[in-house]
């Protein structure tokens, strides 16, 4: 006689993997929807008591006010120019590096590797200051070059680690093959092995993406009060010590920022996961 | 606008011009050397010496860039010249080897000038007593004096308890919601496995600065989670989460919870993908319970992603920025000054550039600890064939 428990044993242990998803769900939501909430509340509302999970009446006043009057399109502009640049130059010096790491023969490929992904750990406030110093001196301080060229090169160690083990995966006939029709070592990595990686270039081009998106150090430092040249990051930044009682206008802010990176990782999603552990996990 | 385009590609072309150079250069002398080779010893030396001569043009370039050209332009003509008499290099076909350097090149030259050439820079810089300037050249050299006056202050003490607290308990939460979120995905399977896949990326995506606004509305003193708390009768009074030392330590690392547990799990995600599914049905057939399964295959089989996922979110912990300067600036006081919160401060607000780098590289010793251990470990997931 099997007892209640083993008979619905499946039921039970569906029933419970359902309420840990919800759980999760709550938990990675829930931030967000506050801020979401706030920010279709009527100016002033937000501070009534008791606290309104979700406004009675919800009104887009909030975005209106953050797009027309702060003129908050702007650093949107901004951000993603710089994003754009520096996936674009990102993708052409990574893709290169790693073409060389995962398909050419030469001495010291390990050592080469170990220098990339060895810089990449160095933390940002260790170079802010030479950095910002040698942006100075090249006379790109308060444009939006001067993030655009450090950022690649942050985005590169990741970048050419992805897309190396991309590479990696395509079968050395290609090249082979390419040889016989007589093609040049360049023309073969631009006609057979770049289109055939794509979804790898896609995929680095986004984190490239994200990554400078959400810089925020350098950026602070070098747009240093010119609102022109201001990314997302520090304009919300400054918007929280600006209008630090308004949290309408902030909240409609943070939503107008984070709508855009969460569609990309939308749509890359399983594109993150290979991303991010294709430097701990082989596949 | 038009003179920002302009800069950027005058900047364009100089990298290019500097990358195609140190290749020739590079080219040439390598050519040379195997030549040299199989010559007498007076023609190995000189080769011998003008590779010397770019590692002097580096050395230089980091100490004074202005002076770094002469070598440099020595180097290259010295290269030159060996390559065609020595190497009798007529034309440039390119071997594999050479196409690599030549590939690679770009990256390598880039990595260099932004972060190994900064990183010596904020050595030099934290030998110096440098205020409102970063010409150091001009300033006093004070040797180890800024390292002194850092381990005896007792900002320091604290920004560096905090840092390793907030590292530790962040990590470990991080840790085992990662890794519960990560098993959920396998558990649930199927569709609904992809769309909380998808929602728990989503807090990963957000720039940090940004969750730092988020949260600090979350936080508000007057109707954020503590009020919330307080109207569903959870609390009786209202806790000020922000403005408590130790409620704002914890806040801090809850918000970092937050966002951080999804990394953890996007790791752990790929890392139980790739544990043979055979083994749970051969664990299956021997009768072996669910938790007993985890300890015994899942966990040992998922070491290597979980060690290399804690020392990689350990070295990103230690240097976190970005959170503390969002939502609390550091305060109340300063207890949730992180070490880098302290030598951004330094920097940017006192203008005392040799005291902040002085921490800056406290910062880096501290990652470079775990950053040896990680690269260990990921070593063997840098040998990649070629063809």
């Amino acid at each position: 006689m099997k007892s209640w428990l083993q008979r619905n044993a499946k039921r039970i242990d569906r029933t419970l993997a359902l309420l840990t998803t919800i759980v999760i769900t709550l938990f990675c939501l829930i931030p967000l929807f506050w801020v979401f909430s706030t920010s279709l509340k009527p100016m002033g509302s937000e501070y009534l008591i008791p606290i309104q999970l979700w406004p009675e009446e919800p009104t887009l006043n909030a975005y209106r006010n953050v797009i027309d009057e702060l003129g908050f399109l702007t650093p949107l502009g901004n951000s993603f120019l710089v994003s754009l640049s520096t996936a674009i130059l990102c993708l052409v010096v990574s893709a290169t590096a790693a073409y060389a790491v995962a398909r050419l023969r030469f001495q010291f490929k390990v050592q080469s590797l170990v220098l990339l992904q060895l810089g990449a750990m160095i933390p940002p406030v260790v170079t802010i200051a030479p950095t910002f110093v040698l942006l100075k001196e090249i006379g790109l301080l308060k444009s939006l070059p001067a993030m655009v060229i450090p950022n690649v090169f942050y985005s590169v160690p990741l970048a050419t680690w992805l897309l190396a083990s991309y590479f990696a995966e395509l079968p050395f006939e290609l090249e082979d093959a390419a040889k016989v029709d007589g093609y040049r070592p360049f023309q073969i990595f631009l006609r057979v092995i770049l289109p055939l990686s794509l979804p790898g270039m896609f995929a680095a081009g986004m984190f490239a993406f994200i990554g400078s998106y959400g810089e925020f150090m350098l950026a602070s430092v070098v747009t240093l009060g010119i609102k022109d040249v201001q990314t997302i990051p520090v304009a919300i930044q400054n918007f929280s010590f600006a209008f630090r009682q308004q949290w309408t206008w902030i909240s409609a802010g943070v939503v107008l920022a984070i709508l855009p990176v969460i569609t990309i990782v939308l749509i890359f999603q399983r594109w993150v996961i290979r991303g991010l552990t294709a430097g701990s996990v082989k596949y | 606008m038009e003179t920002t385009f302009l800069s950027v590609a005058r900047i364009l072309l100089v990298y290019i011009l500097i990358v195609g150079l140190i290749f020739l250069g590079l080219v040439m002398l390598a050519r040379a050397w195997a030549a040299a080779r199989q010559m007498r010893t007076r023609w190995r030396g000189l080769t011998a010496a003008v590779g010397g001569l770019y590692v002097l043009a580096a050395l230089v370039f980091v100490v004074r860039p202005g002076l770094a050209a002469a070598p440099a332009a020595l180097a290259l003509a010295g290269s030159l010249m060996l390559g065609i008499g020595l190497g009798r290099v007529r034309r440039l076909n390119l071997r594999e080897p050479e196409l690599a350097l030549l590939f690679i090149l770009p990256a390598v030259v880039g990595i260099f000038l932004f972060y190994y050439y900064q990183i010596a820079q904020t050595l030099i810089y934290s030998l110096h007593t440098l205020e409102y300037t970063t010409a150091w050249s001009s300033e006093t050299f004070i040797g180890l004096r800024n390292y002194i006056s850092v381990w005896n202050s007792p900002n320091f003490r604290a920004a560096l308890g905090y840092t390793l607290y907030f590292t530790g308990v962040a990590v470990f939460f991080e840790f085992w919601i990662g890794l519960g979120m990560a098993m959920t995905t396998f558990w649930v399977g199927g569709r609904l496995a992809g769309v909380l896949r998808s929602i728990i990326i989503i807090p990963w995506a957000i720039p940090p600065i940004i969750s730092a606004a988020i949260w600090k509305w979350f936080f508000n003193a007057d109707v954020g989670l503590d009020s919330l708390l307080v109207q569903w009768g959870v609390l009786e009074k209202v806790p000020i989460f922000l403005v408590d030392p130790i409620l704002a330590r914890h806040a801090v690392i809850v918000a970092d919870i937050w966002k951080m547990s999804s990394m953890i799990a996007i790791l752990m995600i790929g890392g139980l993908a790739i544990i043979p599914q055979d083994i749970y049905d051969a664990a299956k057939v021997d009768g072996a319970r669910g938790f007993y399964r985890f300890r015994r295959i899942t966990l040992p089989l998922l070491t290597p992603t979980i060690a290399v996922a804690l020392l990689f979110r350990g070295m990103d912990a230690i240097r976190t920025f970005d959170l503390i300067y969002g939502l609390t600036r550091g305060g109340p006081g300063v207890s949730t000054e992180t070490l880098s919160s302290l030598a951004y401060k330094f920097y940017f607000s006192r203008a005392q550039f040799g005291l902040g780098s002085a921490y800056g590289v406290v910062v880096f010793l501290i990652v470079l600890l775990l950053g040896v251990f990680y690269v260990s470990r990921i070593r063997k997931n840098l040998r990649f064939k070629g063809a």
